[in-house]
Parts: structure tokens; sequence; C-alpha cells
């Protein structure tokens, strides 16, 4: 639920508890003691108070930030980033995902390939995109696309070879053509996949915008927390830290609703979700 | 997904509870023109500059309206780090740069087509210089040849500070080829000191200022020891645009001759400037060493600079003086 | 008996070993060296400053990477990875047992956790470096800080979702926890725990790239940014090719120990999807 999802070898189980508030409870009592345990460590001088600040004071600095339109226009930076560099991997991905994964031949022609550019580090080639691009947004889009497009292709790839087979051969035999087959054959069994890899995709996407921004210099979270960092100002770098943390929740939240919703309705037809 | 639930319960709450009590805007003056409505077409240009006290000046004329009386809107991009600039520059996104000499010398020597057009800040050739190495109290480093066999940072590795500092060590009779020289970000100095990441650190003000302030020792200045009043940033464009745009550069070599006149008359406003641009306190922006800054470039300088880097195995030749210094 | 057995000859099929061999060969090679030449053509005739071509960066790979420099910038680099790694996993799979199989303390922990993990872990470089200083140790704590979360969640899910029909009848047979352990828990959650190493491999992998780019004197990552900075441009790819490599090594090596943990996992999907 919140890790990544495998595929289970026995039957999903029907049951469901009766909902308690004992887990919101321990969990915000959790939230609170790792709040004190900050509060604690800077003030009794564990870490240095300097670089460390307590909760409090980034707590307070994040309200300061929130009032902030600055801020806000950072966030909408990063978020921006975040989801061109989305857009594009997705779109790629799907129609490199779909031609490869339908064509026997390209899979296998492809295979090595892919199998040797998926594992590089898309943060390597940040010496390059700024060779190549500065401080411009494509900068930061070449490392965000070329992270992301490996999530989703992958997945792609694995949903179109996923079709049932009877359903293939049935397919067929009722003389189906090709775009026929792959709208109502190929397309809703490789949705559920193609959730799948966008959720990873999107966490991703952002992890690498805010890097970006970090230590290429495009203007973002990322940029101010570097700023902030420089000036000496700690209460704000760790406040934003927090944003950040926080982005990425709501990021992953939300992408988890969108990919429960497509694997609802197809729970019958697909019995496993791949990684 | 109740873990997530009740998180995000507790986050709109915590949202709720700030409220929206009245909003502010900390965005820094990005060099919009100050004064009203002129009915004159502005160039709007991209000029990377650090965010570092010696860019006060140009931060200070911008609010002056020096740019804008030359036809000049400026939009202060500012950079992580001075090599990034060039291939910025190249790739078009700014059009001039703010940067020490270093970068212009190796990328002529890859016939990048780099120019230098005019001088920004020089460092001085007496008294307190605009940066020292310093390093700890109790380090045992006093003079320059102690710095040899230790950890010394600079900025950037491969440019002037430590050449400067290996020439400053070998004329003190030390061997520079034993000081191992590593890479911190002159923000992160008084960290990276106290956690004794290295032994000496070569620093500008404030950071110097703080270091020596709190029971530091300033080791030497090596610009100062070395080539006394070497320029520390020099302004930067690409010859393309040099040829492609020959009077917005004209525009641009007047109106910082002009800046950096005022700027020199008028250092409460280059302080101010700093203080509201890196959001430190007015003391602290008091009591920085500023450069001196000039348009005029003195060449004798940087050809000083390029024999060093050869001498030193920085570089493998010197750069091509004649096409890559071109004052306007 | 007869003297004439080789009267009906049957034509003996030839061997399809290499036909088989040279066409797995062929389909394993031949995209890659296709674009390889495409891209030496192109570099050739039309030569842009940032992208030499594929023989300059070869040769520049062997100058550069094989000598002294891989064992003052490559090794250093690669056992910072290595040990944050297997820090990294140690801690997260021994945690997340212990907190997987102690429910109230699984509920309070889970929300800071998810929090942490959801934390883009380069953001924690410049906090960590303040901390601690820039060595060996804060670049260690950095790849641990950023890759323990997918390890140590997935193991507590893991290790949650043991089957209960299974606990009981272990239970009913009266093993011991450590049995348990052993036996039950830790095979049921391996496929998940897998799952989360695999991200902590990529987790550390960038975590090493970025604090030796921007925090570091030596190492790999600083040496592709000398590169840059310098503008050597073969290198500066030769390097980018390096850390491709120990990114498939990464991958080769946790595709073998996955398939050799998960052995009976794959067999049962086998089945099912027989």
């Amino acid at each position: 639920m919140a890790t990544a999802d495998l595929p289970h070898p026995v039957a999903p189980r029907a049951r469901r508890r009766m909902p308690s508030p004992r887990p919101v409870i321990l969990g915000i009592a959790g939230i609170l003691g790792f709040l004190l345990v900050w509060q604690l460590l800077p003030t009794i001088g564990v870490v240095n108070p300097a670089y460390f600040p307590t909760a409090t004071a980034t707590l307070g600095e994040l309200g300061e930030l929130v009032r902030d339109v600055e801020f806000w226009r950072n966030v909408g930076r990063t978020l921006t980033a975040w989801g061109i560099g989305l857009l594009i991997a997705t779109v790629l991905a799907c129609v490199l995902g779909a031609v490869v994964g339908l064509v026997p031949f390209l899979r296998r022609a492809t295979h090595t390939t892919v199998e040797f550019l998926r594992p590089i580090p898309s943060v390597a080639l940040i010496p390059l995109a700024v060779l190549m691009f500065g401080y411009q947004l494509q900068a930061a889009l070449l490392i965000i696309v070329f992270a992301s497009f490996w999530q989703v292709f992958v997945q792609v790839l694995y949903g179109v070879a996923d079709v049932d087979t009877v359903a293939r051969d049935t397919a067929r035999s009722y003389g189906l053509g090709r775009g026929a087959r792959i709208a109502h054959l190929v397309f809703p069994t490789a949705l559920p996949y193609l959730m799948t890899g966008l959720r990873l995709a999107a966490t991703v996407a952002l992890i690498l915008s805010i890097t970006a921004e970090m230590f290429i210099g495009n203007p973002g979270i990322g940029r101010a927390i570097m700023f902030a960092q420089s000036a000496g100002q700690w209460p704000t770098v760790y406040a934003l830290v927090v944003v950040t943390g926080l982005l990425g929740l709501i990021v992953n939240i939300i992408f988890r609703l969108i990919e429960r919703r497509a694997l609802r309705w197809h729970q019958s037809v697909r019995g496993e979700e791949v990684l | 997904m109740k873990m997530k639930k009740s998180l995000a319960t507790i986050g709109l709450l915590a949202a709720a509870a700030l409220g929206l009590a009245g909003c502010t805007d900390s965005a820094a003056p990005s060099g919009g023109p100050t004064s009203t409505g002129d009915a004159e077409e502005l160039t709007k240009i991209r000029v990377a500059a650090l965010p570092i006290a010696e860019t006060g000046a140009l931060w200070g004329a911008i609010d002056e309206g020096i740019f804008e009386k030359h036809g000049l809107e400026i939009e202060v991009v500012p950079a992580q780090g001075g090599a990034n600039a060039i291939p910025a520059l190249l790739s078009g996104d700014i059009q001039f740069a703010i940067g020490q000499p270093f970068g212009p010398i190796r990328a002529d020597l890859q016939d990048l087509g780099i120019v230098i057009i005019g001088d920004y800040a020089d460092s001085l050739a007496t008294g307190t210089d605009v940066n020292a190495v310093v390093a700890l109290g109790d380090a045992g480093i006093s003079r320059p040849r102690d710095l040899a066999g230790k950890k010394v940072s600079v900025n950037t590795v491969g440019a002037a500070g430590d050449l400067t500092i290996r020439k400053a060590v070998q004329d003190d009779g030390g061997d520079p080829s034993t000081i191992e020289f590593v890479e911190v970000a002159f923000p992160d100095v008084p960290a990276q000191l106290e956690a004794k990441t290295m032994d000496a650190a070569w620093a500008p003000d404030p950071f110097r200022a703080m270091i020596v302030g709190g029971g530091g020792v300033s080791v030497v200045q090596p610009y100062q020891a070395t080539i006394p009043g070497l320029t520390v940033l020099t302004s930067i464009t690409s010859q393309k645009y040099l040829d492609e745009n020959a009077d917005v550069v004209k525009k641009y070599a007047e109106a910082m001759a002009e800046a950096l006149d005022w700027a020199s008359a008028n250092e409460p406003a280059v302080r101010s400037a700093i203080a509201t641009n890196l959001d430190i306190p007015e003391e602290a922006a008091a009591g920085i060493t500023l450069p001196t800054f000039t348009w005029q470039l003195n060449v004798d300088d940087i050809k000083k600079l390029g024999a060093l880097a050869v001498e030193f195995d920085y570089i493998d030749a010197e750069p091509d003086y004649d096409r890559m210094i071109q004052q306007q | 008996m007869t003297l004439y057995t080789s009267t009906v000859v049957t034509p003996r099929r030839r061997s399809r070993v290499w036909a088989k061999f040279g066409e797995s060969t062929a389909f394993a090679l031949g995209l890659p060296i296709l674009l390889l030449v495409i891209w030496g053509v192109w570099a050739t005739l039309a030569p842009e400053k940032f992208f030499p071509s594929p023989i300059e960066i070869a040769q520049a790979f062997v100058q550069t990477w094989i000598g002294p420099a891989f064992v003052s910038d490559v090794l250093p680099s690669l056992a910072r990875l290595a040990v944050g790694i297997i820090l990294s996993i140690v801690i997260g799979i021994g945690a997340g047992l212990v907190i997987g199989l102690t429910r109230w303390l699984r509920e309070l922990l889970e929300p800071v956790f998810e929090f942490f993990r959801a934390v883009p872990p380069p953001v924690l470089i410049p906090i960590v470096a303040a901390l601690l200083g820039s060595n060996d140790v804060m670049k260690v704590v950095v790849i641990v800080a950023g890759a323990v979360w997918p390890v140590l969640l997935n193991t507590i899910e893991g290790v949650r979702a043991t089957d209960s029909v299974m606990t009981e009848t272990a239970r009913s047979f009266a093993l011991t926890r450590g049995e348990r352990l052993r036996h039950l828990v830790l095979p049921s959650a391996s496929p998940r725990i897998m799952a989360g190493v695999r991200q902590c491999l990529s987790i550390a992998l960038i975590l090493m790239v970025i604090s030796e780019m921007f925090y570091s004197s030596a190492g790999l990552g600083f040496r592709i940014v000398y590169f840059q900075r310098n503008y050597l441009i073969a290198d500066m790819w030769s390097g980018i090719v390096l850390l491709g490599l120990i990114g498939i090594l990464l991958a080769v090596i946790f595709g073998f120990v996955e398939r050799r943990v998960l052995r009976w996992y794959h067999g049962i999907k086998e089945v099912e999807h027989a």
C-alpha cells in the first residue's frame, strides 16, 4: 500500500476490517513524538543548533513561507517543470512502448539497448545538460524525461504483453482489424500497467525536477533551498525540505488514487500488478 | 491507505490552522525599472551573476536606474557556479555574465568564442583584500608556507584561487605540490572549517570576516601576494553576441562604466543593496571589504595570470589574449 | 544382421545451435551497433561540440579510467556506494522486521516514515553536509538516509502481509519465533523486500553521483564535473558511460540475487501463467 506493489501469489482477501481509530491516534502520536525529538536534539545540543534548527523554528519559518507569494511561485515553477517533463515522458513512452511491445521483432531487437540505457542514472547527464542548455528549462527537462520515460516505457511493455491469449485469439477469429484490436483489447489491458508506470514516473519526475533546480539552477523550490543555504538561513532550508516532503506525499497519494481507480475496473481481467 | 488518509487530514488541519493571515512577497528585486513610465523601448537582457557581495554594485546600479537610462532592462540571473555561465552564454540563454577570468581563459583555449569585454571588480593592492585564506585559531597555520601538506578549500578547483595560493606558498618557501585542494562553496566554509573538512579555506567576506572575527587567522591574501590588484570578476559575453548585437553591447559597456563609477562613489547604497539581495543583516553588510569597481581591464594582470597558469600546469598554453580580451 | 545399416540414410538435422546463437547475438548487439554507427557517422559529418564520436569517447575512456584514476577515483566511489547499500539493506530489513512484527510500533512509526520516504533524497545532501562535513562518512550517511526507506517500508509491508492461515498453521505446529521468522515471515515478505531493494539501489546510485558531483573533490562524479568545467567533452562522456556501466552492473547483480532468493516465487508465477 505504502510501498511498491507486488504480485500476490494468493487470491486477494475480500474481508474488510471495521475502521478503528487506533492507527490514526498512534499515527498522530508518532508524528508528535518525532516533532518532540526534533525539538529536543538541537535544544540539548546533540546537534549544532546553528545548522539544525528546532522544530518550532522550522515550522514557524514554514508559516512565514506559506504567506509569501514568491514561495508559491516557486512551488508553481517546480510543478510546471515536473508536469511538462512527466507529460513528455509519458507520451513518448506510450507511443514507443506500444509500438515496440506489439511488434515481437522490435521487442527482441531493442531488449539489450533498453536494459543498457535504463540503469543509467539520469543525474549523470547533468553536466551534459548544462553544456547543452545552460540554465534553461530544457536542461531540467532532459534529466526529468530521461528518468521518467523508462518507468512508463517498461510498464507499457509489460502491459501490452499481458494481453490474455484467449481473448486475443477470440478477437482474431472474429476478424477484428488491428486498430480495433488495439482499441478494445490491448489498451484496456495495458491501462492499469500504464497507471502504475505513471505513478512511479510521477515520483521520479518530482525528485529530479527538484534535483535539477538545486544543481543546475532552474528557478523553483530546489533553487530556493540552495539560496537559503548559501545565506545561512537554515530554518528556511529545513522548512523547504518539509515542503518537498509534503509535495512528494501529495503527488504519491493522488497518483495512487488514480491508479486504484484503474485497477479496480480491471481486477477481473488481470490478477496481478507488475513492479 | 488509512495511514495516508490520516496524514492527509492532519495536513489539511495544519494548513487551515496557519490561515491566510496576510500574504507577503519576498521576491528579491530582480532589477526591474524603478522609475515611472518612459516611452522608450527597453532592451531586455539577462546577466548572470553569482549571489555574492561583489554583485552589489550591479544590484545597486539597477535600482538607481542607470541601466534603464541607457535603454537596458536587466534581469540578473543568479548563477549557481561560475562555470555554468559559459555554456549558458553559448546557448544564448544569457547575454552577459559577470565571472572570474579563468572561465574565459579555458573557453578560449577550446575556441568556444567567449570574450571579456570589460572589467567589473578588482581586488585591492594594499591593506585588507577582498578575500583571504583563513584558518581556525587552533590550526597552527600562520603563514603561507604552513599551508604545505594541508587541505585548503577553494570554491572552484583549477581556477585563480588555488593558482594564486600555490604561488604565494611557493614564494614563502613552501612546496605547493603538497597542498591538497578541496572544493567547498564559500557559504559552506564556516560550517566545514568547524567540521574539520579542511585545514584552511579561501573565502571572501562575509565568510572571511565571520571566521577571523570568531578567533580565526588570516593566513595570506593570495591575490595581493601574487598579482596585487588582480581582477576578481570580469564582464563576459560571447563573440557571436558581440558580432550580432554590437549596439546592445555598446549600450551595456557605457551603462556598466557609469554603474561601476557610481558604485565606487556610493558605497552605502551598494552595501544596502547587498544586505537586501543576500538577505543578510545591515551590520554584516557594513563590514564587507568591497573591491574596486572599475570598467577598465588591466590586461597585463590577466596575462600574468595566464602565464602563472601555464607555469603551474593548469593549462597547456596561454590563450589568445587579443581574441579573448576586447575592451569595450 | 545386415551389413547395410547405412542404406537408409536419414539426413542428420543440421545443428541449429550455432544458428540460434548467432540469431540471439544479432538481436542483442544489432540495435546498439547500429545506433553507434549512426552516431559515429553523424559526428563525422556534422561535428557537434558536445557530442564527440563514439571512437573518441572510447579512446578517452581507456585513457582516463584505465589507469591511476581507477584506483584514486572509481574504487573509492564504488566502495562508498557498496557500504551505503549494504547498510541501507541491513538497517532496512532489520528495523523493518522488528517494526513490522510489532503492530503498535508499526502504526506509531509508519506515518513519519512515509513522510521521510517522500522527501526527495538529494534535498538531504546540503543538510548532512553542513552537519557532518564533506567527507566519506557524510557521503555514506547521505546514501543511507535516502536509500533505506524503500527497504524499510517494503519490509514492514511485507511482514505485515504474511498470510494469516500460514501463521496460524505455524503457531499450531509450535514453531519457535525464530523458526517462524526464518521459514514463514522472511520468505513470504521477500518479494516485497526485493522490490524495495531494487529501488534502494537506484536511489543509492543517484545519491552517490550527486554527492560527488557537487560536494566532493574526488570520486567519479567529481571527475565528470571537472571534465565538464574544463571542456574535456570526450572525457566527460566517458565518465557518463562509466556511470552507466556501473548502473548496469548493479542491475545485473541484483538480477542474479533476486532470481536466487525468489526462486520459489518465480516458480509459482510460472505455474500460474501456464
